[in-house]
This record gives C-alpha cells, sequence and structure tokens, in this order.
C-alpha cells in the first residue's frame, strides 16, 4: 500500500482510496489478476463477481477503515455518547462490508453504504441499551463520552434531548447539523426524499425545542 | 441559524471531539473469505471483535475531516409568497377573563398538567389536576415505583384522562428515557373535579418501543397509540397505529413505513372525531416523494395498511419552488383573522387573487365526521363560538394584560415579510395538527421567525431573542386548503419559538393553545385575534404538557 497522507480538509474519493490497494477494478483484470496468482486462486469462486479476492477485499476494506474511521467513530459517539458501543458499530460497519464486497456493484456506494450502516447501527444499540448502574468511576469502559467532564452542562442537555426524538428525526438532525450534510445527501443515506428531509429536520427542531423548553 | 440549531453543532461538534485523532482501534476482520462470512449473524461478529481486538490499541489513520461531505444548502429556503400578501398580523389583543371563558362553558373547567420537581430532564414529573379558571390544584398523581408520568390524554368530557408511565431512568444513566416501557393509568375526576381511583390499563408499550402519539377516543372506550415497535433490524421504518378498546382490550393494528408525530410522548399527533370513526394523524412518510401532512385513518376498517386505509387531508410540506411539488396547496388567505370564510375572502382579496378554497361549505365533508359532536359532552357545541374579532388591521389594545407585556411586537414593519406563516402556512406548521370532534377542520399552530438580529446574544453572537409571526391555521378537512387564521400575531420579543394548539372546542372558533414569550411560552384561550393567558404551574415541566 502507498504510504499516503491526506492534510486537514482533503478528503479523498472513495475510488481514490480503493485505488490505494492497487487492485484492479474489473471482473476482466480480476480474472487476469487471479490467474497470476496460484495462492488466491485456491479459491476461484471467490472471483466470480465484484471486486476482486479476499487479499484485495481485506486490502480495500482496511483503507476504507484508515481513511474514514475516525470521522464515522466520531458520529457513533454523536449518536450514542458511548466511546465503545461507537467503536462496536463501526467495526460492525466495515465488517458487513467486507462480508458484501464482492456483491458490490459500484465502488463508488460504498461510502454510502457504509455510512448507512452506522446510522443503522446506532440506531439498533440504542434499541438494544439496557439501564445501567449509575455512579460509576470515569475510567469504565464504555464510559459515557459525555461524562469525562469535556463536555459542558449546556451539550449535556442538549445531547440528551437528541436521543430522546424517534430515530428519523434524531438522526436527520445529526447528518445536518453535524456531518454538514446536504439535503441530497441525507435523503440518500436515509433512503427518503428530499421533502421528507426537510420536513424531518424541521420537525426535529421543533421536538428538540421542546424537550429542552429552549433553556438558553 | 437560529439558537438551537447552533446548540445542535456545539454540543454534538463538543461530543466528537471527545474522540482523539489517534486513538482509533486497528480494523479486525474474520479470518477467512469474506463470502463466506455473509450471513454471519451481528452477535458473533461482535464476539469476534471484542475476543480479538487488544485493549489500547492504536493505528495510524489518514487524517480526514469529520465531515465527509461538504456543506450542503441551508435547510430552510425562503421562497415567494404563493398568492397575496395579507394583512400583516397584529399584536396580541387582551381576552376576557379566564373564569368567563370557563363560567359560559366555553372551555374545559379541569386540565392535567405534567410537573416536576426541578429541571423535567433531571427529575422524574408527577400530574396535577388544576382549574382552567384558576390554576389551583385540585389532585395530584405520582407514578408508581418511583416511575415518571409522561403525558396525558383527555376524553372531550373533560372528566376522564389517561396518563403515560414509565419507569425513570436516572440522568447519569445510559438508557434512553423514550425507550423505557410504558404503562396506561385512567382515571375519572368527580363533580368537584377530584380525581378518583387509579386503574391500570392492560395494555403497555414493550421496551425499546417508541410512542410518539397517544389519544383517548370521545367516549373514553379506546385508547389510540402510535408506535414504532422494537424491530430495527426486520423492518427499521415501521410506524403502527394501535387502538386498544379499554373494555376487551382487543387491539386493531395499521402499519406503514414512516413517522407519526413530532416526538416522544406527543400526545396530540393522533385526535379523534366525535364520532369515532375517523383518527387524524400527523404524518412524514419514507421512501420517494413528498408524504408528509395530516393523514384521516378510517376506523372501520380492522386493521391492516395504513396507508391504504387512510387518505391524506392536508399536505404539510414546504411548496416551494424547489421542493419538486406543484403549485402551493394555498393560494390565498382572508386577511381578517377569526371571521368565516364566507364572510371575509370575497371582499378582502384582490380581484386577480385564487379564492379556491374559500366558500367552501365547511359542514359536508366527504365520509368523515358526520355525526356532530354536541354529544359528546361538555362544551363542544358547535353554537358555543364566542364573539370575535372583525377587525382588519388590529390595533393594540390600551387593556393588554399585564403578562404579555414582554412580548408585545415593536413597531416597524416586518424585517422578513416572506417569513410569515401566512406566506407557507402548510410548511409553518411544525407542531400537532388536530381535528375538529366535527370532523370538519383540522388546525395547527404555525410560528416564523422574523428577525433574528435584537436582543441578547450568547458569548459566540448567537441571538437570544428574536421577533415571531404566528398563526393558528384551520384547513377544510373537504378541501384541504387553508380557511381561517386565528392568533395572526406579531411578537417583536421571543424566547423559544413556542407554538402549539393544545385543545379546539367543536369548530375550531375557540382555541387553548401555546404562543410565544420571553421564556418557553404561555398557554391561553385563543379566540379570533385576542389571547387570555391561563394559569399555569411554575413547575409545569414545559407548557405544552397540559392537557384538556
Amino acid at each position: 500500500m502507498r504510504d499516503v497522507v491526506y492534510s486537514f480538509g482533503t478528503l479523498p474519493s472513495w475510488a481514490e482510496v480503493y485505488r490505494l490497494g492497487e487492485q484492479p477494478r474489473r471482473a476482466a483484470s480480476v480474472c487476469r489478476y487471479v490467474k497470476a496468482n496460484a495462492d488466491v486462486n485456491r479459491e476461484p469462486w471467490a472471483h466470480d463477481e465484484g471486486f476482486g479476492g479476499q487479499a484485495e477485499a481485506r486490502r480495500a476494506v482496511t483503507a476504507l477503515y484508515e481513511a474514514h474511521a475516525l470521522g464515522l467513530i466520531r458520529l457513533g459517539v454523536v449518536m450514542l455518547g458511548d466511546r465503545a458501543a461507537a467503536e462496536d458499530v463501526v467495526q460492525e460497519a466495515f465488517c458487513g462490508l467486507y462480508r458484501r464486497w464482492h456483491a458490490l456493484s459500484d465502488i463508488e456506494k460504498a461510502p454510502s453504504y457504509v455510512r448507512s450502516s452506522v446510522i443503522n447501527g446506532c440506531r439498533s444499540a440504542l434499541r438494544r441499551r439496557v439501564r445501567q448502574p449509575v455512579g460509576f468511576a470515569g475510567d469504565r469502559p464504555g464510559e459515557s463520552a459525555e461524562s469525562v467532564a469535556l463536555v459542558s452542562e449546556e451539550h449535556r442537555q442538549v445531547l440528551a434531548a437528541i436521543r430522546r426524538l424517534p430515530d428519523r428525526q434524531r438522526e436527520a438532525l445529526v447528518l445536518r447539523y453535524y456531518l454538514d450534510l446536504g439535503e441530497e445527501d441525507i435523503a440518500r443515506t436515509m433512503r427518503i426524499s428530499r421533502g421528507t428531509v426537510k420536513s424531518t429536520i424541521s420537525r426535529a427542531l421543533a421536538a428538540l425545542g421542546r424537550i429542552l423548553g429552549e433553556q438558553s | 441559524m437560529n439558537t438551537l440549531e447552533e446548540r445542535v453543532r456545539a454540543a454534538t461538534r463538543a461530543v466528537a471531539d471527545t474522540v482523539p485523532r489517534d486513538s482509533v482501534p486497528p480494523l479486525l476482520l474474520p479470518p477467512g473469505d469474506p463470502a463466506r462470512s455473509r450471513g454471519g449473524s451481528r452477535s458473533s461478529a461482535s464476539v469476534w471483535y471484542r475476543r480479538l481486538a487488544p485493549l489500547g490499541a492504536a493505528l495510524a489513520v489518514v487524517a480526514v475531516a469529520i465531515a465527509m461531505v461538504s456543506l450542503g444548502q441551508a435547510v430552510h429556503k425562503s421562497a415567494a409568497p404563493p398568492g397575496p400578501a395579507p394583512t400583516g398580523p397584529g399584536p396580541v389583543q387582551a381576552g376576557p377573563a379566564a373564569a368567563s371563558y370557563a363560567a359560559t362553558d366555553q372551555v374545559p373547567p379541569y386540565y392535567v398538567s405534567i410537573e416536576s420537581h426541578g429541571n423535567p430532564n433531571f427529575n422524574p414529573s408527577y400530574a396535577v389536576v388544576r382549574s382552567t379558571a384558576t390554576g389551583s390544584a385540585l389532585g395530584t398523581i405520582a407514578a408508581a415505583g418511583g416511575g415518571t408520568v409522561v403525558t396525558a390524554t383527555a376524553s372531550p368530557d373533560d372528566r376522564t384522562f389517561v396518563l403515560d408511565e414509565q419507569p425513570w431512568v436516572p440522568p447519569q444513566s445510559h438508557a434512553n428515557q423514550s425507550f423505557e416501557p410504558r404503562t396506561f393509568i385512567l382515571f375519572r375526576l368527580d363533580s368537584s373535579g377530584q380525581p378518583g381511583m387509579l386503574t391500570r390499563l392492560p395494555m403497555s408499550v414493550p421496551s425499546g418501543a417508541l410512542m410518539t402519539g397517544f389519544a383517548l377516543s370521545p367516549d373514553a372506550s379506546q385508547l389510540a397509540i402510535a408506535v414504532e415497535p422494537n424491530d430495527v433490524k426486520a423492518d427499521p421504518g415501521l410506524q403502527q397505529i394501535r387502538v386498544y378498546s379499554l373494555t376487551t382490550g382487543a387491539v386493531r393494528i395499521w402499519s406503514a413505513d414512516g413517522t407519526i408525530g413530532f416526538g416522544p410522548d406527543d400526545a396530540r399527533s393522533l385526535s379523534w372525531t366525535g364520532d369515532e370513526r375517523t383518527l387524524a394523524f400527523d404524518w412524514t412518510g419514507n421512501g420517494p416523494g413528498v408524504h408528509v401532512g395530516v393523514r384521516l385513518l378510517d376506523l372501520r376498517s380492522g386493521g391492516g395498511a395504513l396507508l391504504a386505509h387512510s387518505r391524506q387531508a392536508v399536505s404539510l410540506v414546504d411548496q416551494g419552488p424547489d421542493s419538486g411539488t406543484p403549485a402551493p396547496v394555498v393560494s390565498a388567505l382572508p386577511a381578517t383573522a377569526g371571521t368565516s370564510p364566507s364572510t371575509s375572502a370575497s371582499a378582502s382579496l384582490p380581484p386577480s387573487a385564487s379564492t379556491a378554497g374559500f366558500g367552501q361549505s365547511l359542514a359536508s365533508p366527504t365520509g368523515f365526521g358526520q355525526r356532530l359532536a354536541s354529544t359528546a359532552g361538555f362544551g363542544r357545541s358547535p353554537g358555543a363560538s364566542p364573539t370575535v374579532s372583525t377587525s382588519v388591521a388590529p390595533s393594540p389594545v390600551p387593556g393588554t394584560h399585564p403578562a404579555l407585556a414582554t412580548s408585545l411586537p415593536s413597531s416597524g414593519p416586518i424585517a422578513s415579510p416572506d417569513a410569515s406563516p401566512v406566506a407557507h402556512p402548510q410548511s409553518a406548521c411544525q407542531q400537532d395538527s388536530i381535528i375538529t370532534l366535527d370532523g370538519t377542520t383540522i388546525i395547527c399552530g404555525a410560528i416564523a421567525e422574523i428577525d433574528s438580529s435584537v436582543g441578547p446574544t450568547t458569548d459566540t453572537g448567537v441571538p437570544l431573542q428574536r421577533g415571531a409571526v404566528t398563526g393558528f391555521f384551520e384547513f377544510s378537512v373537504a378541501t384541504g386548503k387553508a380557511t381561517r387564521i386565528l392568533g395572526y400575531w406579531r411578537f417583536g420579543r421571543v424566547g423559544a419559538l413556542s407554538v402549539d394548539v393544545l385543545w379546539s372546542n367543536a369548530s375550531g372558533s375557540v382555541l387553548i393553545g401555546v404562543i410565544p414569550d420571553a421564556g418557553s411560552g404561555r398557554v391561553g384561550v385563543i379566540s379570533g385575534n385576542e389571547f387570555t393567558p391561563l394559569s399555569t404551574s411554575p413547575a409545569s415541566a414545559s407548557p405544552f404538557l397540559n392537557t384538556w
């Protein structure tokens, strides 16, 4: 793998990230690759479709992870308030991408796929939660990200209110105001129309105002 | 950009920044071929990951910005008004005393307030029965076992209430209060307003499900709830309306892919007509197309597909040119607040204005609400409407209630006329919409920020106050068009952008609602352009959590 360092604010395209693995993208090229590599050729069925074999998939998914894990873990922390749970969700999302690598018809769809996976994973995690004992020490695994004194009381209130919103309102709000996604990207990530994105965000803000009582 | 949006940005980024750049754990893919890993369960993958993940391991990662996609366009866009601009909003006019409304049976005599000791986000809540006329407490109901009372719903007889209870989640916990299980408590008030015996109802909402709607039927024999079931893996967008018989426990379920209501515990996202044939619900659909509005569920069906058994009565979506939707639903509004369409539209609209939606009969909806609600009990007689203001250009009233002094509008023109909810009432209706008992009218509260440059700001320059325009819009169930506006007011200084309709009489001529003030909002009676503040408790968890 090439050693590529991106400066802050310079985002690699997903195709560019994929090419970090220096792997061919077309099925025909994959076949040539397989013929030239006997060790990979032991599993010929793995190369019938998609973007190549096991080693290639591992390299490509790992490259994607290295480029985007930080942002996605932070997204998970915003949604869940729990670092360990967020890391779990992101790991699961990339494992899912790896499992589906052969079925991926378009490499450009990888970003929205993995981001949607993280969003859905956070949704499931929120609902799986059981009440936990309170008053624990600060160094416990699973520590709430908000309870490490890095987040103010005002922020804790807002975050608690965001997590009380219905799934779609919470997700639309985070995508809009945390990730700064535009309507089109939010619509694609959430698989809803642009009109619904607008309305959902507007409703989410109204609900949030209610929950908070806007105690500025 | 208003304060709330900035607060969301600041809070989410603050918690995101607790993850240092150099602390990302390595990706640990399952051994073997990815194709053979297909179908592996989440749980097994999770166990596998946890087993292998070395604590404290770190991997140098490519530095990327947290924002993966560049800033998109603003959500709220101002578009040209679809119709002629009506006469501008006026100041709040003081109405008659609250006691006079109660004494003449124009509003219900009792209400239930959800209250708490301290910040309701950090303390459990309880219910208090109060007098509408005086605000005095008549009885208090706390949740069993240290739980919390979340919200309430009332039948139109103003004697029967149902409370929604949950186990209380301490704020230090990781658990989400909204996903706690729910049980329901029914009680009736005696002739003096005292709550009687509490009855725990047989239905419940399990842990992990989210309730976003809650409404007791007019005869108090059925309870309708809107639920997102806890099946996020199988069907993450599933939304259900469940209607339970309180006598037999039988339930009918309608399902669709979308969202009902404006948030958790939103009691008024569901509302019944007096004949109990129709349940109105605030709907946001999923999938392609624009499906946001108020739909009417035909309760004569035994359950099934929610959309197939309901019809959209009012579209609540931005009708601007970028929305990809056809012509605006509302082409014009009567310029006179509080007057009936048949008397105001022809006189106030210019000749070129479209009059679509005006002069329509409000008494002949098709297939809905045929039996009027005059038999439903207290205060629902259509003939009970009070005198409404008919002044075309509202002017300040010297006797304006002192309590409203801080929220009276400032002089001068509206800073941004396009922000008026009249320009886009549908998109401005961002709170509950309720149907009147007679089934003819859907009412929503609308608010638009008009000037965010006034008043004090935070350290970072975010305005804490702004101006606002409100309107309580009434839409014809038969046509979907706006037919009347009450409470068309302009406020020079407000805190929260609070507006909501909490109760309506049978015809929609008298409302109880929330309007903005310097804080989080004020509750009162709305009739025409008159507002009568009602006494609410300082311990009230929110002005929206008062139930008539």
